[in-house]
C-alpha cells in the first residue's frame, strides 16, 4: 500500500517536472540570455553581517530594573519575524544601553555553541540556526551598533561593529547627549497599553514624530531619542522609513546587570562625522571594496548570479 | 518717528505680553529634606497638552515658563522613585516648591511579543502568553499545548518522552513531586514563562559528575504575582443527581517563602486525588504496602472519570517552604483526603475449561469505598555547589474500607446468591531518609541512611459462605496483619580523573517482615467453625543484604557520555514459617551489571542506548504456605518450597531530536527484553473459586517494543501537532489447565492530536487514538478476532467576546468486541468573566448515555462488563478571586 503510494507520487512528480521544465525552457530562454549582460536588474543587497564575538566577555557597567523592547520596522507587531529588528533599552542608575536583541541572541547562541564544541571545524557550525530572527538580512549600523548614554556626564557613545571583513574598522565615538528640540502636540495614542502624548522634532536632517508616556517618567527612548518628561514608546520619521515601537516592558524586582562587551574597549576612537563617512563608504562600496580594496581576498562573489551592488546609505542621521 | 512709534507700540503691549508669560520656579525635595532630580511638567488645568517641561537640577531647582492664557496651571513632578505629585496654582509668576513623599511608581508590565520558545544553553523558555487563550485558567491548560511537553491524564509531565525529575516554582521545589497542586491552581495569567531545564541534575554538588537525562520544569512568575497573597474560591451547584462543588485556594510566592493551601470538595465527579499524587520521589527504602485483599467490584471504564465517578470528596492540603538562609530550606506538606465512592456495574466472566466446557460467572455488584488518608511530610534541604544535605520525614495513615453487595450467578453448582463483602484496610507507615553529599576537591563523599516502618491490619468478611462448600457457614473472615521494618545505610566515595568519574558505594540493608493471617468461618450461632492450620500463616520473612556498587562514567567533551555499573551484592533470606514450623535460609550472590551511553550526533540529535541484567528472588507472596482468601473467589497459597528466582536482561536504544527554534521534537525508541523464571504459575478452578497452582518448571519470555512520539509547533494558526505510535509483543509460556502452552500477545497503538487557533475567536482540538490487541495461544484455535478500540474527541472553544467562552466537546469511542460498539458523549459549557468573578455553566453527558459496555477476551476466557455512568447533568460554578493582598 505504502509502496504503491510512493510510486504513484513519484510518477506524478516526474510527469509534472517534465512539463514544467519544457514550459520553463521555452518561456525563459530568451529573457535569461539577455539578462546575463544587464547586471542592472539584480537586486541590491546589504553588506554581510558582522562576525560573532570570539568570546562574550562582558563587563558590568551599571544595573537597573527596567528593560524596554522596541520593534524596528515591524510589518505585524504581533509577529517578531516580521520585524527588521527587536531592540532593547536598558535603563540603569546613571546610564542606559540601547542594542539589538536579535543580534545579542545570535551572538550568545553562537558563543555558547562554540564554547561547547571547541574542536568544531569551520563549516560544522550550525550558522543557519543562529541567523538573527527578523526579516532584515545582513549588516546595518542599527543592528550592530550599541549606544551607551552616560546620563550624569550627559554623553553618548556609539560602539560600531562593522560588517564582515571590515572588523578592523570597528570604531567608537562620544558626543554630547543629543538634544532634540521637541514641539508638543495635542494628540494622544495608546502604545503597549500606555497613553502617550505626541511630540515632534527636527533632528539631523529628518522630521520625527514620537509618542511618549508621562506615566513612565524617564527621559529616554529608542536610539538617540530622549529628553522628554516620559519614556518614548513609539518614534518614526516623516516617511516612516524607520519606525520604533515598544513591544515589551519588563520591570524586574531584582536588579539586573547592564553589561558592555570587553571587545568595545579596543575599538578605534573617532568622531561622528568621520564614522558617518566610513559607514557610507562601506555601505555603498562594500562589494567593490571586498573584491579589490581589502587584503585582496576574493569572496566568491563572481558569476552571473552574484549581486553587483549594495543598497545606498540611508541612515537616520542625514547630516 | 518710526522708531518712536514702534517704541510706543511696544510700550503699549509690553504689560500685556508680560502678563501672558509667567515663570514658575521652585525647589523640589522629599520629606527628609533631600533635593531631588525629577521631571517637572506644566499643563493648563484640565488640558492634556504639555506646555512646558524640564528636569530639576542637582540642587532640586527648576524653572518653567508659560506663554498661554489659561487661568489655572497644573504642575506635575514625577520620577520612577519619587512618584507622581501635582499642584494646581493660578497663572501668575511665582515660586512653587514641592516637598513630596517619595513613592516608587508601579509600572504595569507589557508582555513581550517574543519568540514562543527561546533557548539559552540547556534551558528552554516557553512564553506562556503564546500558548494560552482566554479559555485557559491554570498553567496546566497552557502546558498541555506546548510542543515537547506532555501532560498525561494522571497529571504526570514529560518532556520529549521522558518524565521530568523536578518541578520548581521560582526555582524552589515546595511540592516535592505533588506538582498537580501547582499546575491545577496557579493561574495561567500569573506565569510569565515555563522553563525546561534539560539534563537537570537537582543536586548541585553532583553537576558535571553525575549526568542526568531527565529534564525539570521551572515556572517563572510575573512580578505582579510575586510577593502577594492570592485567594480564590469556587462555589457550585448542579442537578442530576444533586451536586455541589467548593474550593478555597490560597497561595503566596517569593524567592524566600512559598505557600499553597487549599480545600477542595465536590460530589460532581471531579477527581481531586490525582492532584495530590506524587509524580517523583526521592530515594527511600520501600516497605511492603501491597493490598493482598480486595473486594470484587466493577471495573472502571476507560473514559474520563467525571463520566462515572459517584463521589463525595473533601481534601485539604497545605504546603509551606521557608528559606532559612541562602542555602537552607525547609518544606512542610500536609494532606488530608476523604472520599466516599459508589460504583455499580455488571460483569460476565467465561472461562473455557478442558473438554469444551466452560465456567460462567455473572456478578451484579454495588460497592462503596470510604477513603480517609492523612499524610505529613517534612523536609530540610541544603543544596550548594560543594555540599548537599537532605532529610525527609514522611508519615502516612489510612483508614479505608470497601463494602460490596451484589448477586453472583454461576453455572458451577447453580449458584445464585446475594454476596456481601466488607474489607477493612487501615495502614500506617513512617519513614525517614537522610542524604549527604560533600565535594572534597574533585572527589565526592556521600552518605545515605533511610529507615521505614509499616503496619497494615486488613480483614475481609464475606457473607453468606455456603458457596465455600460448607452448608453451616454463614460468613467467612480473612485477617491479614503485616508488619515491616526496613533500613539501608550506604557510604559512597566518588573520584574524578579527567573525563572519568568513578563511584564506589558500600552498603548494607535489612528488611524484616512479619505476616499473620487466618481464615475463619462463622456458623449460624456465631461460633467459629473452623480454623485449620492450612488456613493460617505466621511467617517471618527477613532479608539481609550487603554489597559494593561500582559505577564508572565517562563524560567527554559533552558529546559522548557513558556509564557502566557493576554492583555486587550478597542476598540472604530467612523464612521462618511458624505454623508448619520450618526454617529455611537462602543465600545468593547477585551481579546486576548495567551500561548506558549517549552520543550527541548534532546539537539537536542525540542517540542513546543501554543494556542491563538483573536477578531477583521474589517476595513474601511467593513463599507463604497457608491459604489466603484474596477475594471471595480467589484462594492462594504456595505449594513449592523453593525460592522463586528470576533473571532478566534487556537492551534499549533511542534517538531524540529536539529543535526548539522549529518547535520540533521527536523521540524514537526500541527495546528488547528476555527473562527467565524458575517456577511457572497458573490457576485452577474449584467451583467459582480460583486457586493458584505452581509447578517446578523453568520458563522463558521475550518482549519487544518499538515506538515514537513527535510534536511540532507551527506559528501558522498557533498550531501544535502531536503523533505517536507503539508496537509491543510479548512471548512466553502459560500454564493453562495443567498444560504448558506458548502464548503471544501483541498490541498496536497510535494516537494523534492537533490544536489550532485559526482566528483569535476560536480554538479547536482534535484527538484520535487507536489500539488493537490480540493474544494467541498455541494449540487453541483462534476463537476470536483481535479487539480494536478507537476514540476520537473534538473540542471547540469559541470566544465571541472577551469575557465569554463557549465550549463544546464530542467524545466518541468504538470497541469492536461488543455488540453495542459505539458510545458518544457530548458536553457543552459557557463561561463568563466579570471583573473578579467567573461564572461557568457546564452540561455533561447531553446524550444521557447510561452505561458503558466493554469487553476483553483472550483465547481461554472472555470478560465483559457494563458500568453505570453519571446521567445528563448541569452544574453551575462561580469562581471568584477574593483578593490579592500585597502586604502579606
Amino acid at each position: 500500500m505504502i509502496t504503491y503510494f510512493l510510486v504513484g507520487n513519484q510518477y506524478n512528480l516526474c510527469m509534472k517536472q517534465v512539463i514544467f521544465i519544457l514550459v520553463f525552457f521555452v518561456f525563459t530562454a530568451w529573457p535569461s540570455i539577455s539578462q546575463i549582460n544587464s547586471s542592472e536588474e539584480r537586486p541590491p543587497i546589504n553588506p554581510i553581517a558582522a562576525p560573532y564575538f570570539e568570546s562574550i566577555d562582558m563587563e558590568t557597567v551599571d544595573s537597573g530594573n527596567l528593560r524596554i523592547l522596541y520593534a524596528l520596522n515591524a510589518a505585524d507587531i504581533n509577529k517578531p519575524d516580521t520585524y527588521d529588528d527587536l531592540q532593547c533599552l536598558e535603563i540603569g542608575a546613571h546610564s542606559s544601553k540601547y542594542y539589538s536583541f536579535f543580534i545579542y541572541q545570535r551572538d550568545s547562541l553562537a558563543s555558547d555553541w562554540i564554547k561547547k564544541h571547541p574542536n568544531a571545524k569551520f563549516g560544522e557550525h550550525p550558522s543557519a540556526r543562529w541567523a538573527p530572527k527578523g526579516k532584515f538580512q545582513g549588516w546595518s549600523e542599527y543592528h550592530y551598533s550599541e549606544y551607551f548614554k552616560d546620563l550624569s556626564k550627559k554623553e553618548l557613545t556609539e560602539y560600531c561593529r562593522m560588517p564582515f571583513r571590515f572588523t578592523d574598522y570597528n570604531s567608537q565615538y562620544s558626543e554630547p547627549l543629543p538634544v532634540q528640540n521637541w514641539k508638543m502636540g495635542a494628540d494622544t495614542l495608546t502604545v503597549a497599553g500606555y497613553l502617550c502624548q505626541q511630540a515632534t522634532c527636527q533632528f539631523r536632517g529628518r522630521e520625527y514624530t514620537i509618542w511618549f508616556a508621562t506615566d513612565i517618567p524617564i527621559n529616554n527612548g529608542p536610539w538617540k531619542f530622549g529628553g522628554l518628561p516620559g519614556l518614548i514608546l513609539k518614534a518614526y520619521d516623516r516617511n516612516k522609513q524607520y519606525v520604533f515601537e515598544c513591544v515589551g516592558i519588563e520591570n524586574r524586582k531584582e536588579k539586573y546587570p547592564i553589561q558592555m562587551h570587553q571587545a568595545f574597549k579596543q575599538y578605534k576612537k573617532t568622531d561622528r562625522q568621520k564614522l558617518w563617512k566610513a559607514k557610507k563608504n562601506i555601505q555603498e562600496n562594500y562589494l567593490e571594496l571586498l573584491r579589490n580594496g581589502i587584503s585582496g581576498v576574493s569572496m566568491g562573489y563572481g558569476g552571473s548570479r552574484a549581486p553587483t551592488k549594495t543598497y545606498l546609505y540611508n541612515p537616520l542621521e542625514l547630516e | 518717528m518710526k522708531r518712536l512709534l514702534s517704541l510706543s507700540f511696544s510700550f503699549c503691549f509690553l504689560p500685556l505680553f508680560a502678563f501672558s508669560q509667567t515663570t514658575f520656579t521652585g525647589v523640589i525635595k522629599n520629606k527628609q529634606g533631600e533635593l531631588l532630580i525629577v521631571n517637572v511638567m506644566l499643563q493648563a488645568k484640565g488640558n492634556n497638552t504639555i506646555d512646558g517641561f524640564t528636569t530639576s537640577d542637582a540642587e532640586g531647582k527648576y524653572s518653567l515658563t508659560y506663554k498661554g492664557t489659561a487661568d489655572t496651571i497644573t504642575l506635575t513632578v514625577s520620577g520612577i522613585m519619587a512618584g507622581k505629585h501635582q499642584q494646581t496654582v493660578p497663572n501668575r509668576s511665582r515660586q512653587v516648591n514641592f516637598t513630596i513623599e517619595e513613592t516608587t511608581m508601579e509600572l504595569k508590565e507589557v508582555t513581550i511579543v517574543a519568540d514562543p520558545i527561546r533557548r539559552t544553553g540547556d534551558t528552554l523558555s516557553y512564553t506562556v502568553s503564546a500558548y494560552s487563550d482566554q479559555n485557559d485558567r491554570v498553567i496546566g491548560d497552557a502546558l498541555r499545548k506546548m510542543p515537547g511537553i506532555e501532560v498525561a491524564s494522571s497529571g504526570q509531565i514529560s518532556y520529549n518522552g521522558k518524565n521530568i525529575n523536578k518541578f520548581y516554582v521560582e526555582d524552589l521545589d515546595m511540592l516535592q513531586g505533588r506538582y498537580g497542586i501547582a499546575i491545577n491552581n496557579i493561574s495561567v495569567k500569573d506565569v510569565a514563562s515555563v522553563q525546561v531545564l534539560e539534563n537537570h541534575q537537582p543536586i548541585k554538588a553532583l553537576r558535571d559528575k553525575i549526568f542526568s537525562e531527565n529534564a525539570a520544569i521551572n515556572l517563572k512568575l510575573k512580578n505582579s504575582a510575586k510577593g502577594i497573597l492570592t485567594l480564590s474560591a469556587l462555589v457550585g451547584m448542579g442537578y442530576k443527581p444533586r451536586m455541589w462543588d467548593a474550593e478555597l485556594v490560597a497561595m503566596y510566592f517569593t524567592g524566600k517563602k512559598q505557600n499553597m493551601s487549599s480545600y477542595k470538595g465536590n460530589n460532581s465527579g471531579k477527581n481531586i486525588s490525582s492532584e495530590i499524587q506524587s509524580h517523583y520521589d526521592y530515594e527511600r527504602v520501600g516497605i511492603n504496602n501491597s493490598n493482598l485483599l480486595s473486594i470484587s467490584s466493577p471495573s472502571m471504564p476507560p473514559v474520563a472519570q467525571k463520566r462515572y465517578l459517584y463521589n463525595t470528596t473533601n481534601s485539604i492540603t497545605t504546603n509551606q517552604l521557608f528559606k532559612i538562609n541562602q542555602d537552607l530550606e525547609l518544606t512542610a506538606n500536609a494532606f488530608y483526603y476523604n472520599d466516599y465512592i459508589k460504583k455499580e456495574g455488571y460483569s460476565i466472566t467465561e472461562q473455557f475449561m478442558p473438554g469444551d466446557s466452560f465456567l460462567r460467572i455473572e456478578e451484579q455488584v454495588k460497592s462503596t469505598s470510604k477513603i480517609n488518608n492523612l499524610e505529613i511530610a517534612l523536609g530540610l534541604n541544603a543544596n550548594t555547589d560543594s555540599y548537599f544535605l537532605n532529610n525527609s520525614l514522611n508519615f502516612k495513615r489510612a483508614w479505608d474500607n470497601d463494602r460490596g453487595s451484589g448477586i453472583t450467578r454461576s453455572n458451577a453448582g447453580n449458584l445464585d446468591e446475594t454476596m456481601l463483602q466488607y474489607l477493612d484496610k487501615s495502614a500506617l507507615s513512617v519513614d525517614n531518609t537522610l542524604n549527604l553529599v560533600k565535594n572534597i576537591k574533585d572527589n565526592t563523599v556521600k552518605i545515605y541512611f533511610s529507615v521505614a516502618y509499616g503496619h497494615q491490619p486488613h480483614s475481609l468478611t464475606i457473607t453468606p459462605a455456603n458457596y465455600f462448600g460448607n452448608e453451616n457457614l454463614t460468613s467467612l473472615k480473612q485477617n491479614v496483619l503485616s508488619k515491616n521494618f526496613a533500613s539501608t545505610l550506604r557510604g559512597s566515595y566518588g573520584l574524578k580523573r579527567g573525563n572519568f568519574n568513578m563511584d564506589y558505594d558500600l552498603w548494607g540493608s535489612v528488611d524484616i517482615r512479619n505476616m499473620n493471617t487466618e481464615l475463619t468461618g462463622k456458623d449460624t450461632q456465631e461460633n467459629t467453625v473452623f480454623s485449620a492450620d492450612s488456613l493460617k500463616n505466621d511467617l517471618g520473612y527477613n532479608n539481609y543484604r550487603f554489597g559494593l556498587n561500582q559505577s564508572y562514567s565517562y563524560i567527554g567533551n559533552r558529546k559522548f557520555k557513558a556509564t557502566f555499573a557493576l554492583p555486587v551484592a550478597n542476598y540472604s533470606l530467612t523464612v521462618d514459617d511458624r505454623i508448619p514450623d520450618t526454617f529455611i535460609r537462602h543465600n545468593r550472590w547477585m551481579l546486576n551489571p548495567s551500561l548506558s551511553a549517549s552520543y550527541n550526533l548534532t546539537h539537536q540529535l542525540t542517540a542513546l542506548a543501554g543494556a542491563n541484567f538483573r536477578k531477583t528472588f521474589g517476595n513474601m507472596n511467593d513463599i507463604y504456605t497457608g491459604y489466603i482468601m484474596h477475594s471471595y473467589r480467589n484462594l492462594v497459597r504456595n505449594t513449592i518450597d523453593r525460592l522463586f528466582e528470576t533473571r532478566s536482561g534487556g537492551t534499549n536504544a533511542s534517538l531524540e531530536y529536539r529543535d526548539a527554534f522549529q518547535s520540533f521534537f521527536l523521540n524514537i525508541n526500541g527495546s528488547y527484553g528476555k527473562s527467565w523464571k524458575n517456577l511457572l504459575y497458573g490457576y485452577d478452578y474449584q467451583g467459582i473459586m480460583r486457586v493458584k497452582t505452581t509447578i517446578d518448571q523453568p520458563t522463558k519470555s521475550d518482549n519487544y517494543g518499538l515506538g515514537f512520539t513527535t510534536s511540532k509547533g507551527f506559528r501558522f494558526w498557533k498550531t501544535t501537532l502531536r503523533l505517536s505510535g507503539r508496537y509491543n509483543e510479548n512471548r512466553g509460556e502459560q500454564l493453562i489447565q495443567n498444560e504448558i502452552l506458548n502464548f503471544c500477545a501483541q498490541t498496536y497503538q497510535t494516537s494523534a492530536s492537533v490544536n489550532v487557533s485559526p482566528i483569535s475567536l476560536m480554538y479547536l482540538q482534535y484527538d484520535f487514538g487507536w489500539i488493537q490487541s490480540r493474544s494467541l495461544v498455541e494449540k487453541l484455535p483462534g476463537r476470536f478476532p483481535s479487539i480494536r478500540n478507537n476514540s476520537q474527541a473534538i473540542k471547540i472553544n469559541l470566544y465571541p467576546f472577551k469575557s465569554v467562552t463557549v465550549n463544546m466537546n464530542v467524545d466518541y469511542r468504538h470497541n469492536s468486541a461488543v455488540s453495542n460498539r459505539n458510545t458518544t458523549f457530548v458536553d457543552a459549557g459557557i463561561k463568563y468573566n466579570h471583573k473578579q468573578m467567573e461564572w461557568e455553566l457546564q452540561c455533561n453527558n447531553l446524550l444521557n448515555v447510561k452505561q458503558y459496555v466493554s469487553m476483553s477476551y483472550s483465547d481461554i476466557s472472555t470478560y465483559s462488563y457494563s458500568y453505570d455512568l453519571r446521567p445528563a447533568s448541569v452544574l453551575l460554578n462561580v469562581r471568584f478571586n477574593i483578593g490579592r493582598d500585597p502586604r502579606y
